[in-house]
């Protein structure tokens, strides 16, 4: 049984890691944020316009800013996870295509056809303060959900490591001294967090 | 001479055993913020109210709210991480939050009022708070160490990671399925991020 438990915490472990480096790195810039972005020349990238295209289609009357938006993103190739504002009362339709490396703005002004398309500049600090946000499941996306449901499995492989550690390290014997030490130092400090936070 | 395999491993187990506790809270409450809606559902805040009483503290346009926030907490005897939200020209709001519920301090300036109420936090939305707080931009000791914590979980997560790695390839006989896991762990977070 040790020997099931020590293979499944390894090789989990081996096939998570990138989650687990992204969210390590990802908390570390958030909570150092203000020194971070001082790193950066601006607070927040640029956006950089891509295209400008002739936009032909037309809606009929009571279609929805959000049924416009998708079938938008179709037309353009971009289909995927989006927000979409504005487009009432014949103003602009601005969709936020949310893409890990840079968002996507394709805005959409029905008085001229036109539809332009900006992309954000990449940067490492925005990349994995998205990538750590994004809980899937929200949106009407496979991909979205094949997401949400790996970091499904990476939350429940933080628990199972925390556990299967203890049963590992209980097989350890030599290692019962400092390891005791160390859980309960953890746990007490943990404690006090609890009582005084 | 401890030799360096013994010092990775012994790293490994220690660090995980010590850092346990910020490991668990992450995975519960990252699973609660994921499934929220199913696991509770958030109800309109009751506030239950603590005292009102009549209060001095001129405040000037210039000064800073934290300041003035602070000053109030401390003739409050309720020192500890908060926010300060001046929403009314003659209002000031001061949310002295914990893990377990917040106080809201409410300073009327014109009727030199002061009121305080209190809410609680129920068990999920307190280890959701857990989950949120970091950084170093609160009062106090105890604050600044939990924002030291969370910088030494995230550093053992990395160290976890490395170590990991190493005592993987330190063993032939793991070491074709391990290149598999690795391989197809990168290979699917980069196949995502392209493609999400």
């Amino acid at each position: 049984m040790a020997r099931l438990v020590r293979s499944v915490h390894l090789f989990t472990g081996l096939f998570l890691a990138p989650w687990m480096v992204m969210y390590a790195l990802s908390t570390l810039v958030m909570a150092h944020r203000e020194f971070v972005v001082s790193l950066y020349p601006t607070p927040d990238p640029a956006m950089v316009t891509e295209k400008e295209l002739d936009y032909s289609r037309t809606f009929p009357e009571g279609t929805t800013p959000q049924e416009i938006g998708r079938q938008i993103l179709q037309d353009v190739g971009l289909d995927g996870t989006h927000r979409v504002s504005g487009g009432k009362n014949g103003k602009p339709l601005v969709i936020s295509r949310q893409h890990p490396l840079g968002i996507h703005r394709i805005t959409f002004d029905p008085a001229k056809h036109q539809v332009a398309i900006q992309r954000e500049e990449f940067r490492a600090l925005t990349f994995l303060e998205r990538m750590h946000r994004r809980r899937g499941y929200d949106q009407p996306y496979a991909l979205e959900d094949t997401w949400g449901l790996s970091v499904d499995v990476a939350v429940a492989a933080m628990v199972f490591w925390s556990l299967s550690g203890v049963w590992l390290w209980w097989e350890l014997k030599s290692t019962h001294g400092w390891g005791t030490l160390s859980m309960v130092v953890g746990w007490a400090l943990f404690a006090v967090f609890l009582l005084l936070l | 001479m401890i030799t360096f395999d013994k010092l990775n491993r012994r790293t490994h187990l220690y660090l995980g055993l010590f850092l346990m506790p910020w490991l668990l809270m992450y995975g519960v409450s990252s699973f609660i913020i994921i499934h929220e809606k199913a696991i509770y559902k958030a109800k309109p805040p009751q506030w239950e109210p603590l005292f009102e009483k009549d209060y001095r503290r001129p405040i000037s346009e210039q000064e800073d709210l934290r300041v003035t926030a602070r000053e109030i907490l401390k003739d409050c005897d309720m020192e500890g991480a908060f926010w300060a939200n001046k929403s009314k020209p003659d209002t000031l709001e001061i949310d002295r939050f914990s893990f377990w519920g917040s106080t809201r301090l409410t300073y009327s300036i014109k009727a030199q009022k002061l009121k305080a109420e209190r809410q609680s936090a129920p068990a999920p939305e307190a280890v959701v708070r857990m989950h949120f707080r970091g950084g170093y931009g609160q009062p106090g000791f105890w604050n600044k160490f939990w924002g030291f914590l969370v910088d030494l979980a995230c550093l053992g997560i990395l160290v976890w990671t490395a170590s990991g790695l190493i005592m993987w390839w330190r063993l032939p006989r793991f070491r074709n399925w391990g290149a598999i896991a690795v391989g197809g762990g990168v290979l699917a977070f980069l196949l995502l991020i392209w493609k999400l």
